[in-house]
């Protein structure tokens, strides 16, 4: 009998034991899916769920985060052109209703470093916001509607290597050098003697870009530059070029120099 | 006053065929000034008219009155295979190309005569840069003439240039893989290589590196694709100054993925021809030297398996000998500690991983090396594992030399050090092994009886001494692989070619002959077929002791060493363990085996 006692409350020991043990596991799980999840950091969204969303009429807010030239160009149906360094005018734009879904894209993934506009509406408090996966390109290829409600139709325009820049220069009466990156990356660094009109205002300050220079359009990594480029050329500019591979080639120009690969 | 203009505009228009009696409005009517009608008559589009294209037009009243724009074209209503396509390629996907931003003027296009890869070349050059092209080898032939050099659309496509986000390492892999792929359709094209005088070879060789066998395994995230070492346009003979492979660039050429590397690494041939010994007598040495020990080995190991089995067989059911049971009596005798166990155990392990992480890159074409690579993570946390076990053999051969050592050398003492170098309990050969080896294959011809062998029989000797040349070889080779910019502060590149060739081909021979001979020889013959258990459990029964090692036995008896051998027989649970794990590696082994033997074959 007294055995069985023994037993029976070594049992229970080992229960008590084992209880315990899932209970302080599961609190810190717990705990621990509580911290990811309450970071309130925006979510992503995959182009089916946001397509979804469009066909069964759910409540939300499409911005396209491109610059205004780029959004018009191509856009999810039913976007509201509002670039990323364009902060400020969510305020007019957007609802007053904080728990309204936002979904932002660009033509790539956004990242809150690259988009002071997530940020931004984070500080506004909107609370649900959210950026499609892959962004526009993403999209696309997905086989989803785009819209185009002023395209810039693009003229060919040739692009010139980051070694030839100061040939270039030298090769034409007045050279000037337009980044068109946000005036951020323009602080960091930019080609000497460069001026910066970011394509998100281009469309209201390409007047202050004089008529009778000769252009070399820079951007990033050589995506922007052709929209760009055909965009001013439409207003008149004549002589254009872009840099291949923008900024991203330039480093990469440096890197190769320094390491004697030429 | 726009207003007013623009109503007299309308009602000039509308009724001036009726005033003047000319023809009714058409679309030259208002559009001849910025529209040249007659380019676009004589165009490819010119006999379907305007509306076939623009199609959502409304009412003519109501286009003049300036309330119905043309609208976007939609040219995929009749180019539909074109446009399906077109919805992956990067120009629609990246940058938003419509069909007539690069067939520019679209009111003028003219249907394309002759190769249309070498027409879609200028077009691509309207807005690409194509200066290293045009002087690369390509641009060249393609400006002679020449029907095989490649334009633009033979490497990138046409209609369907990919798309890759070179931000993401992912991606990077993706276009590297792709571009690899097309390089190699050409350059190992025989038709093409004979027109053009160049060797296919150059892509044969590349697969014979890790670069080009991981990337032919499918994994091209981390190795070296055509266009790394050559650039993606700037593509030209390394004689050329400017070329990317030329003696002066290709310092930093290698040293942009091996940072750590001495100029001597340059020496390394990237695409290499063990059969050539104009191109390196050195490689074309150590390969003959590899297939004369690989051929030798295996020949006469595989005929002495071979005969053995067929005596064994013909005494076992010709003659109906029984063999000693090894494992049914309660005492048995100790052959190997504990210690020997786990040394051998841990041997295994790491001799499996090696060959499971090693063998999928030396076959990459193999069915089973991709799903392999995957099973382990990838080909780089299969490195990993394969360095891990790589570190562990290094270990147990340090230990068993530190053994060795001891053996010769017990507490310092080097008198009768050669006694027992040649003695019978010393694993090194003696002139009593090559008499047993030719008293073997007399009894193996019914010429004599089988040979009485003591501790350690000469093909479990052959074993040991195996893994001191295997370890010396492999081993320094696999490090030279594990560093080869390190290595290259002392040694010159094309001696990573020579470790590559003989890390690979002694993998080969130490796997096979494991799998067949040593395999063979202590579990597989018929007399103790399917398994022999003591080199887990430690023990055997003592009749089997004096059936296999007579001279021992007497030995130990002679000397009154026996009793002190004499254990109890293993329990369950090791015996268990030993079937398990022992059953497990033999069946594994032989698998792996069909494996490299089917590679080896397809």
């Amino acid at each position: 009998m007294g055995a069985q006692t023994d037993s029976c409350g070594r049992l229970k020991g080992k229960v008590m034991k084992i209880s315990k043990f899932l209970l302080i596991a599961s609190f810190l799980i717990s705990f621990i899916i509580f911290a990811q999840t309450a970071q309130g950091g925006p979510l992503y969204i995959s182009p089916k769920t946001l397509y979804w969303w469009m066909e069964y009429g759910e409540s939300f807010t499409l911005i396209n985060a491109n610059s205004y030239l780029e959004c018009m160009d191509t856009q999810i149906p039913r976007s509201l052109c509002i670039s990323c360094e364009q902060v400020e005018e969510t305020k007019a734009l957007l609802s007053r209703e904080k728990s309204t879904k936002i979904v932002l894209y660009t033509n790539t993934d956004l990242t809150e470093s690259r988009c002071p506009l997530i940020g931004g509406l984070m500080k506004q408090g909107y609370k649900e916001i959210f950026l499609l996966q892959g962004g526009l390109t993403n999209w696309k290829m997905a086989g989803y509607e785009t819209v185009s409600p002023e395209r810039i139709p693009r003229v060919l325009i040739p692009s010139i290597k980051v070694k030839d820049i100061e040939a270039w220069r030298k090769g034409v009466k007045k050279a000037l050098i337009v980044d068109i990156r946000s005036w951020k990356d323009f602080n960091e660094e930019h080609l000497e003697g460069a001026v910066n009109f970011p394509l998100a205002f281009l469309h209201q300050k390409y007047q202050e870009i004089p008529m009778n220079c000769s252009l070399l359009i820079v951007d990033e990594d050589g995506s922007k530059s052709l929209i760009a480029a055909s965009y001013l050329s439409r207003k008149g500019f004549q002589d254009i070029k872009r840099l291949g591979g923008g900024m991203m080639g330039w480093r990469e120009f440096k890197g190769r120099y320094k390491s004697g690969v030429r | 006053m726009n207003y007013l203009l623009s109503t007299v505009t309308v009602i000039f228009a509308l009724i001036s065929p009726l005033v003047l009696g000319a023809e009714e409005v058409t679309c030259q009517s208002c559009h001849r000034e910025t529209l040249n009608f007659q380019a676009f008559y004589g165009s490819v589009h010119g006999k379907i008219g305007c509306r076939s294209c623009h199609q959502k037009l409304g009412r003519i009243e109501v286009h003049l009155a300036g309330q119905d724009q043309a609208r976007e074209v939609k040219c995929n209503q009749c180019h539909q295979n074109i446009a399906l396509k077109y919805k992956r390629d990067v120009h629609n996907l990246k940058y938003n190309l419509a069909c007539q931003d690069c067939h520019q003027p679209i009111h003028a296009l003219k249907r394309t005569i002759g190769d249309i890869s070498l027409a879609s070349e200028g077009l691509c050059r309207r807005c690409h840069l194509s200066e290293y092209y045009a002087l690369s080898g390509h641009g060249r032939l393609v400006e002679a003439g020449n029907p095989d050099a490649p334009t633009c659309i033979d490497c990138h496509g046409l209609h369907n240039v990919p798309i890759f986000d070179l931000s993401s390492e992912r991606a990077r892999a993706m276009a590297r893989e792709t571009y690899t792929r097309k390089c190699i359709s050409c350059h190992s094209n025989v038709k093409i290589a004979r027109r053009n005088k160049f060797s296919t070879q150059t892509v044969k060789g590349y697969f014979e590196t890790y670069h080009g066998k991981v990337m032919k395994a499918g994994f091209p995230q981390q190795v070296a694709g055509c266009a790394d070492c050559h650039t993606g346009h700037n593509i030209l003979p390394k004689t050329s100054p400017t070329s990317a492979i030329h003696p002066d660039n290709l310092y930093g050429t290698c040293k942009s993925c091996h940072p750590v590397m001495h100029k001597r690494f340059i020496k390394f041939d990237p695409h290499p021809n063990p059969q050539d010994s104009g191109r390196s007598s050195s490689l074309y040495a150590a390969n003959i030297f590899m297939a004369i020990l690989l051929s030798g080995t295996f020949l006469f190991f595989w005929l002495h398996s071979l005969l053995w089995w067929r005596r064994s067989y013909y005494e076992k059911y010709r003659e109906g000998k029984k063999f000693a049971p090894t494992t049914s009596e309660k005492i048995q005798i100790q052959r190997f500690s504990l210690r020997d166990r786990i040394m051998h155990f841990l041997l295994v392990i790491s001799f499996f991983t090696l060959v499971l992480t090693g063998f999928p890159i030396k076959y990459p074409d193999a069915s089973w090396a991709r799903p392999l690579l995957i099973f382990w993570g990838g080909p780089h946390q299969a490195g990993l594992f394969h360095r891990g076990a790589a570190l562990l053999l290094c270990v147990l051969f340090v230990y068993t030399c530190w053994l060795s050592y001891k053996f010769l050398f017990p507490q310092g003492k080097k008198e009768g050090w050669l006694k027992r170098l040649l003695g019978p309990d010393s694993l090194f050969p003696n002139l009593k092994d090559f008499k047993d080896i030719a008293g073997m294959f007399k009894w193996f011809f019914h010429r004599g009886e089988m040979p009485k062998f003591d501790r350690w029989t000469y093909w479990e000797k052959f074993d040991f001494m195996a893994v001191f040349w295997g370890m010396t070889v492999i081993g320094l080779s696999g490090f030279m692989l594990w560093f080869p910019g390190l290595f290259s502060y002392i040694l010159p590149g094309w001696v990573i070619n020579i470790a590559a060739i003989v890390h690979s081909e002694e993998a080969f021979l130490a796997a096979i002959f494991i799998f067949t001979v040593h395999f063979f020889n202590n579990h597989l013959v018929p007399t103790k077929f399917p398994l022999e258990r003591n080199i887990f459990t430690g023990r055997y029964s003592i009749e089997a002791m004096k059936a296999e090692r007579p001279l021992e036995y007497e030995r130990m008896v002679a000397e009154g060493r026996l009793e002190a051998m004499k254990k109890e027989a293993p329990g369950i649970w090791t015996q268990l363990f030993a079937s398990l794990f022992g059953l497990g590696s033999l069946i594994l082994g032989l698998i792996l085996t069909a494996f490299i033997f089917y590679a080896l074959l397809s």
